[in-house]
This record gives structure tokens, sequence and C-alpha cells, in this order.
């Protein structure tokens, strides 16, 4: 006999206004981001006194600001594995960098602050933006931002065109195993060239 | 055909408040119910009996929300099946995704225990704004798929799967806090 998580019988009793609430036709669409498919923000900084203005990334790259200075941003589009295309848009600032996407995209500064959940180097800092809405930050010496058209990239990507030969993309898309943090969950990396085989070995994924 | 009519048809034991009940609902039902189960036959007896189940229990219950109502029942019989049936899970991943907030080990065949965890589950959900209800139980009521449920959300399945594994952190800690996690 299966062992049933007790929480998914415990799922059957939700308040009925939650449950049907679910599946009504209420369209849950963010009206602060504007078009949907604009990326991501994302941002980050030495320290948390480094902000980066979202309003002025999501639509153009180039005007990018920390600190109040503009930030010419590196820009590419490429295939990962499956065929999808992605752009991706990465900031030169040191010690730490961040992705995220469409449908998070960020409102007003954003703030990078300690992370109390998570307190080893895997997501020990999160992203706060000022509505309030999180984000996830990788460790690296960039700042990321990456609009993916189609579906989510898998698997590793040679990013050595935008990157300048020094870092690797990685992302991780675990599968239940218990060597990772979070079960399905999709993280990603950007790492110093020739460390994703290391990391993905340290997450207990196989390079692909 | 609206709930209170389909509900009244079925009080007065009106057959047809059966055909409109299945024309309403019969995809909601199958789609819970493969959610869960790898076999479509599975899924579509399992959709069957949830009819059937409504058909009998109304009356004397008379649901103020017939959605929610059918779609319990459906995961009810669906996790009855999933029992006795220890090849057809469908999406083994998605059912020790929980295992985060609560081990599967955890028993509570004590009813008292069980309606405490139900009641700190409704009491976590109602903590959360609409959207994460949301996602959260297209994802853990209705079994979709995280790339469904960010659809569903206008969010990306990336956005989702961080979302969620946000939202299993967040129920473990506050089980945690009320006693109803441990290893």
């Amino acid at each position: 006999m299966n062992k049933i998580n007790p929480l998914f019988e415990a799922m059957s009793n939700i308040n009925d206004n939650i449950a049907a609430n679910a599946v009504s036709e209420k369209n849950h669409k963010r009206p602060k981001c504007g078009k949907p498919f604009l990326v991501a923000a994302a941002a980050i900084a030495l320290c948390s006194t480094i902000t980066v203005t979202a309003g002025a990334l999501l639509k153009s790259p180039a005007r990018f600001t920390v600190n109040n200075m503009a930030v010419e941003p590196y820009y590419s589009e490429y295939k990962d594995g499956l065929g999808n295309d992605i752009a991706v848009y990465v900031i030169d600032v040191p010690d730490y960098a961040l992705g995220e996407e469409e449908g998070e995209a960020a409102v007003g500064d954003i703030k990078v602050v300690p992370n109390p959940e998570y307190p080893d180097k895997w997501g020990r800092y999160m992203i706060v933006d000022e509505a309030g809405n999180e984000f996830h930050v990788g460790i690296n010496n960039k700042i990321v931002m990456y609009e993916v058209k189609g579906e989510q990239g898998i698997g590793t990507f040679d990013c050595s065109n935008f990157l300048k030969d020094e870092y690797e993309y990685v992302q991780i898309v675990s599968n239940g195993d218990e060597a990772h943090t979070y079960n399905m969950m999709q993280e990603f990396y950007f790492v110093p060239r020739g460390q994703a085989a290391e990391i993905l070995k340290e997450r207990g994924c196989p390079a692909d | 055909m609206e709930d209170e009519k389909i509900t009244e048809l079925l009080t007065n034991r009106d057959q047809s408040g059966l055909a409109e009940l299945k024309a309403k609902y019969y995809r909601l039902i199958l789609k819970v119910c493969r959610g869960f189960l790898r076999s479509s036959e599975d899924a579509e007896e399992c959709a069957n009996d949830t009819l059937l189940a409504v058909w009998e229990r109304i009356p004397p219950d008379r649901p103020e929300n017939l959605t929610a109502y059918v779609c319990k029942i459906a995961r009810r019989r669906t996790i009855d099946r999933l029992r006795y049936n220890t090849a057809a899970i469908r999406n083994n991943e998605l059912l020790t995704e929980l295992d985060e907030c609560l081990p599967s080990g955890y028993s509570t065949e004590d009813e008292e225990e069980k309606a405490e965890l139900s009641e700190a589950l409704n009491e976590w959900l109602k903590s959360l704004d609409e959207r994460q209800q949301k996602l959260f139980t297209l994802r853990y009521f209705y079994m979709r798929s995280a790339k469904d449920a960010a659809k569903a959300c206008s969010i990306t399945p990336t956005a989702a799967t961080t979302a969620l594994a946000r939202l299993r952190g967040s129920l473990k800690k506050f089980l945690d806090e009320r006693g109803l996690f441990y290893e």
C-alpha cells in the first residue's frame, strides 16, 4: 500500500471557497509589471545599499542603473538544449547576481537582503522590491536578467559569447532527489567557467 | 446550468440533475483524478464513482459550493484508489513534494490529528494572498502540473516552481510552530 502524505489527504478538506476560486476564471495578471513578456528583473550588489531601478530596466536594458549610474549590460540571445530562445542581460557588479524572469518583474528599487531561511551559500540572499516581491539570488559576480521566450531552458548552457568566457550558466532542475534543497525546484546560477560540473555534482545532478 | 439548480434537481432525485452535473463537472473531476492516476481507465472510473457518490449524497447533503464539493469527493476517491494501486502513481514526485512539509511516514490515523492538520492547513492557506492560494491549490488540490498552474496564475513555470518551493517552506515552518512536523 502506498504511503500517501497526510497533507494530501488534508488538502481534501480545504476551505470550499479557496478550492472553488482556484478553478474560477478570475484573472490573476499583475497590473503593475507591464507586458507579461517583459522580463525579469534582477539586481544586486556588493551590499544592500546598491539598488537597481527596475522600472527602467524592464523595457530598456541600456538604461539600467546601479547607484544612479547608468550601466551598459551585455545582451545576448541563444538557444538552450531544447531549442528554446533565451535572451540574457548581464550587468557587471561585483560579488553577487540574480536571475529572474517574466511574471515576477520587480517594481521600483530592488534591494538585496539576507535570507534568514537559507543561511547556506545557496540562496543566502534574497531580493525584495518596493512592492515586497521576493526574488531569488545566486552567487556570482554579475547582475543577470534574462528573458525566456517560450519554455524555460533545461540543462547547462555555454554562455561564452556574452559572459566573455569567464562564466557559464547552470540550471539545475531537481527531481525530488533528497540531495536537493528544493524538490522540483529549478535553480539558476552563473558560475565561473569550469565550475559547472563541480556544482552539478555537488547538487547531485548529472551534467548533460 | 447554475449550481443551485443542479443541486435542486439532485435533491429532488431528478436524474436530469445527474446529467447536468456530468455536463458541467465531468471534465474538472476527470482532471483531478488524472492528477493522481497514471491509468486513464482508473481515472475515468474514479470520475464516474465521484458522480455516483454525489448522486448518493445529495440529499441529504446540500453543498453551498458544488465545485468544491465534487472536487473533494473526487480527490478522496482517487486517494483511496491510489492506496490500493501501488503501480498507479502518475506523479510520484508531486506526491513527495509535500514530504518537505510533513513526512509521509507521519501517522495521522488518529481522527483528531487529521482534523488538527486540516485545520492548520486551512489556517495557513487563509494567511496567503489570493494568488498564492490559487497556485498552491491548483498544484496540490487539483494536482495540476506546475506549468498548468503557472499558466492559470499568469506566471511562468519557473516563477511557479520558485513560489511553490517557498510556499512549502512556509507551510513546513507553520506546521513546525504548531508541533505538527517532526521527523
